[in-house]
């Protein structure tokens, strides 16, 4: 049995896919503050305008330059897995493959738009990039890219990340990316919160405003900003990872999958192996896609505590929802949720339109999973991606239980060798799940059934 | 009901990456807690509860207000930051 599927360099997929171009219902523009859309010239001061070009464009394939290519062959192809140890563990009928993300540089799939943005940001003259990062995936990445591009990054790294992940912050440094905590005094955002709170721990929020505001007040004019997730271009870059997989699969002649997973956060890597499958959905292929996430807050699989329902301009929230006497679980989510969430648009619209059916799972659950796979496969996973590794081994037992010789593929995102805390909380006994009782899950929906329903653009196909 | 009785409790932060402490999520690096908070504890402990002992009705609001988009939040940075510079 072949564990390992390689393809050669000269194989690489050449153009990226985007989902933009073939979603029945076109995404929404965002809207600024004076309720017209942003155009791409109101963010030209933090993107290039051929990044630009990609976040808005409608094209289904965009050519990936040869010298990106370069860039990505130290890694890329990545290797599809057969996880065949696994298979044999849970005796199933299911054949598991997945992808190795972890073998980047960095050790995720970051890279893969780090790259791209880097590059295109050099085309465009640019000397230096910002960016913000909590525990510094995104930020190393980054500082990866930026060192083999030749581009200066500057990462303003939140202060509590900075103090508890001094190792991440040393795989910038060592990549030659300067590591600022934040709120820093560097900018007028960093200096007004510590002149307020001189002993903060930071947010993702502040972070965010210092390196938009170090981006945008370089007077050379040669800085921009810098993000990893959410975004539409963030998502093109990624989607050689699913077309890869689908040349991979060809080799060994699997002709036909069955499940598609991938745990998301943003939405980035979760949207890079299962775009190119959404599209085979949306051609008609009988594929179930499955983005999976904790039950402890929940983006996909429940509705935000805070609000439910948008007016039918789906702008604004109908009423917060502790002010209807709510129980505190959040309600299961409809579609019109799904955009207060910080997700990928891409990959709330994909949902909206019934492409994807997201999973919750608990997270002893998932250490449970990743314990199975570090003692099986081998690789010790993030704790994110012990997410999809879990929803993984559900559908794989669901085949046994079926009899079905299912073909299941998932992403595996990234290793979790800087994240070993969490495993030792769990194996410390220390983690522990919370279901939520069934009746207050009932009382939950009961409260939101004589609310209005939101106005959802969706075909209604699936 | 004392505003620190839930401190120490820890859990993973899936905007930070890492585990934090619920006093980070109360009180977060900003005036307000985390806007997560309610999301995040729902599971734990009567957050609810813990959030309307400790909090005006005001601040309440205030905390569950929904984010903006992001190419809108980013433009609204943008806008911050030019702002910030001619002061």
């Amino acid at each position: 049995m072949t564990v390992k599927v390689l393809l050669d360099e000269k194989d690489i997929p050449r153009q990226w896919y985007n989902l933009a171009a073939d979603l029945p219902t076109p995404l929404q523009p965002p809207l600024g503050p004076d309720g017209k859309p942003v155009t791409p010239d109101m963010l030209a001061p933090v993107f290039p305008m051929n990044l630009i070009e990609q976040e808005v464009s409608q094209e289904r394939w965009i050519d990936i330059p040869e010298e990106i290519l370069d860039i990505l062959y130290r890694w890329r192809p990545s290797p599809l897995y057969r996880a065949k140890y696994l298979e044999e563990a849970l005796d199933t009928p299911a054949r598991i493959y997945y992808k190795n993300e972890g073998v980047s540089p960095p050790g995720s799939h970051k890279p893969n738009t780090a790259v791209a943005q880097a590059w295109y940001n050099k085309q465009f003259g640019i000397e230096r990039l910002t960016t913000e990062t909590g525990a510094g995936q995104w930020g190393s990445a980054l500082s990866f890219a930026c060192a083999v591009i030749g581009l200066e990054c500057k990462v303003f790294m939140v202060r509590i990340s900075f103090d508890q992940k001094p190792f991440r912050r040393l795989m910038m440094e060592t990549w030659g990316g300067k590591c600022v905590p934040s709120p820093s005094p560097e900018t007028k955002a960093g200096q007004a919160i510590l002149e307020k709170m001189p002993d903060t721990p930071g947010s993702l929020g502040i972070a965010i405003s210092e390196a938009i505001e170090a981006a945008v007040t370089d007077q050379s004019g040669k800085t921009r900003y810098s993000l990893g997730s959410v975004l539409n271009h963030v998502m093109l870059h990624q989607s050689i990872i699913g077309l890869e997989a689908k040349k991979q699969l060809a080799k060994i002649g699997e002709d036909k999958v069955d499940v598609v997973i991938g745990c998301a956060g943003g939405g980035s890597n979760f949207a890079g192996l299962a775009f190119p499958f959404v599209s085979d959905k949306i051609a008609g292929a009988d594929i179930s896609i499955i983005p999976t996430e904790p039950t402890s807050c929940p983006t996909l699989t429940r509705a935000p505590f805070s609000y439910d329902h948008g007016d039918t301009a789906c702008m604004t929230p109908l009423l917060p929802m502790h002010s209807l006497g709510h129980t505190f679980v959040p309600p299961p989510i409809h579609a019109g949720g799904l955009r207060y969430h910080g997700m990928a648009p891409l990959v709330s619209q994909a949902i909206v339109e019934g492409l994807m059916e997201p999973m919750a799972l608990h997270q002893v659950e998932c250490y449970k999973a990743a314990l199975l796979w570090a003692r099986t496969e081998g690789f010790i996973s993030a704790p994110e991606t012990s997410h999809a590794i879990a929803a993984t081994i559900r559908e794989a037992k669901k085949a046994k239980e079926e009899g079905k010789e299912k073909v299941i593929v998932f992403n595996w995102s990234g290793h979790g060798l800087m994240d070993l805390t969490g495993y030792q909380a769990f194996l410390e006994g220390k983690l522990h799940d919370y279901p939520l009782p069934e009746e207050d899950l009932q009382q939950s929906i009961g409260v939101m059934k004589d609310l209005p329903k939101p106005s959802t653009a969706k075909s209604g196909k699936w | 009901m004392s505003i620190d009785k839930h401190d120490k409790r820890v859990m993973r932060c899936r905007m930070l990456g890492h585990e934090v402490s619920f006093g980070y999520c109360r009180q977060g690096g900003t005036e307000l807690p985390c806007r997560k908070i309610f999301d995040c504890w729902f599971e734990t402990f009567d957050i609810k509860d813990f959030m309307q002992q400790n909090y005006t009705e005001e601040q309440i609001q205030q905390i569950l207000s929904p984010p903006t988009p992001k190419l809108t939040s980013l433009y609204e940075l943008i806008q911050q930051a030019r702002k910030n510079a001619e002061t």
